[in-house]
């Protein structure tokens, strides 16, 4: 019947891509229908915020440069010269505590449904794996406008992990570059943004989703129990469409929610670091509030 | 294109779910009943017309909210530059006869030539063809474009290779112990 529809140039592409056992796929893919099913949007809320960041992290790299003479510089030409510039870094900066906000309730959603549970462990650990690539992206990406703060918190975080024990020393001269927090740190740290991280973390995202693909999604268990005891089978909902359309409203609603804190509350940029002046006193990330 | 296709997705998921409606509503009457929920849902097709295209439209406009800024900002803004007329470049002693060097101007670069004792020329420093910087020659006397081996004489006149036009001419002024370039105006 669908091979009847298609068109010559339908025909084409599925000759060469197979596009129909991918369409068999997802006609089969279902999602299980309980009174928990809506936590199941946010594994996918998170891949949207992720998508953005990198979609919003490109436009970005037109402008940015990674230099301690050049990097506050460019960060504020961006905000204040370029068209949307102020409304893309809020985007970007809004989006990266967005996503680890949505990734952290998709991780608890996943602990308190038990979702964990064998068959499943590698997709646990490799989403435990993409949390922390997640927060390596926050911590690598908050340096580089190189402010007052940026400059602080990288100095506290790198002696955080300096002390460490047999690795720490080894460890934060690693990641400053040198003794100390200074250019080759910036120059480090943009590298790990930019090519590092987001390379490994396309790797594990592409496990993570094969894994979920594999498995299918899970039920809790006391819906397991409830349907055996019962006799019945968990009712399930297709994921395309039906599935599918929720969860784009969701995106939908988390760019809504997204665009207004951006627009609302803009990112503010505070002072250029100086590595040779003093901490001011109340300095603390809630300056970009 | 991706907007499209969403909203294809989702018109059509609510279609259907308003056409299985329909059917239910129609399939429980009957005689005058049917009648009036026909007339009913005449209406109602006409406000989920309506609603169909409000939707879409506010759909749509509020993603390309989300483009149109993407799109300009990739669009460089334009940095007034401050234009040049004269610069400074240098002291008499620093050039030997027949020698040339590129000299600063403004944000471009140009090509300062002690001809001889008393002879100077400057030009614009960017050859004519594609952008490269030329440099003088003094084994043969003449501007040499290294990129595509453009040749102009020392009047910025085209001799030899693709350069199309000569370059550009600037004015030589001694002061004293110092020399000014300044651009040639008319």
């Amino acid at each position: 019947m669908m091979s009847e529809r298609k068109s010559g140039l339908g025909n084409w592409f599925d000759e060469r891509l197979g596009l129909d056992a991918i369409r068999q796929f997802i006609a089969h893919k279902t999602v299980p229908l309980h009174s928990a099913t809506p936590w199941y949007y946010f594994g996918g809320i998170t891949l949207f915020l992720f998508v953005l960041q990198v979609l919003t992290g490109v436009l970005l790299l037109l402008y940015y440069r990674p230099t301690p003479s050049e990097a506050y510089e460019s960060v504020q030409f961006i905000v204040t010269r370029v068209q949307f510039g102020w409304l893309v870094r809020s985007i970007h900066s809004w989006s990266a505590n967005l996503m680890i906000l949505a990734a952290f309730i998709h991780m608890f959603s996943v602990v308190f449904l038990r979702s964990y549970r064998k068959s499943r462990e590698l997709t646990w650990l490799s989403g435990v794996v993409l949390l922390g690539l997640a927060l390596a992206f926050g911590f690598s990406g908050y340096l580089l406008p190189w402010n007052t703060v940026s400059y602080f918190a990288t100095k506290v975080g790198t002696d955080m992990a300096a002390s460490l024990p047999w690795i720490g020393e080894p460890l934060a001269r690693f990641l400053r570059g040198g003794e100390d927090v200074g250019g080759a740190t910036l120059t480090r740290f943009f590298g790990f943004h930019v090519a590092v991280l987001p390379g490994l973390a396309t790797l594990f995202l592409l496990l993570h989703l094969g894994l979920v693909q594999r498995h299918g999604i899970s039920s809790p268990p006391r819906v397991e129990e409830e349907h055996r005891r019962r006799g019945t089978a968990i009712p399930q909902m297709p994921f395309f469409p039906n599935f599918f359309l929720r969860e784009l409203m969701a995106w939908y609603a988390a760019l809504g929610v997204l665009g207004s804190l951006a627009a609302i509350f803009p990112w503010e940029l505070c002072d250029k670091a100086d590595p040779f002046a003093s901490a001011p006193a109340g300095i603390r990330p809630e300056c970009y509030q | 294109m991706l907007a499209t296709l969403q909203l294809r997705c989702l018109k059509k998921g609510f279609l259907e779910t308003r056409k299985a409606h329909l059917t239910f509503n129609l399939g429980s009457s009957e005689g005058q009943a049917r009648l009036r929920l026909t007339w009913r849902d005449l209406c109602r097709k006409n406000a989920v017309r309506c609603c169909d295209g409000c939707w879409e439209g506010g759909f749509t406009a509020s993603v390309l909210s989300f483009v149109y800024p993407a799109i300009k900002f990739m669009n460089p803004p334009a940095i007034p530059e401050a234009s040049t007329n004269e610069v400074s470049a240098g002291k008499v002693d620093g050039f030997k006869p027949n020698s040339g060097r590129i000299v600063k101007f403004g944000s471009r670069p140009a090509l300062l030539i002690r001809v001889n004792e008393s002879e100077w020329r400057a030009y614009s420093g960017i050859c004519t063809h594609l952008n490269c910087t030329v440099q003088f020659q003094e084994s043969t006397r003449q501007i040499w474009c290294a990129c595509h081996n453009g040749y102009y004489d020392l009047n910025g006149k085209v001799v030899s290779g693709p350069p199309p036009r000569p370059l550009e001419e600037y004015a030589v002024r001694i002061r004293g112990e110092e020399i000014v370039i300044t651009r040639q105006t008319g």
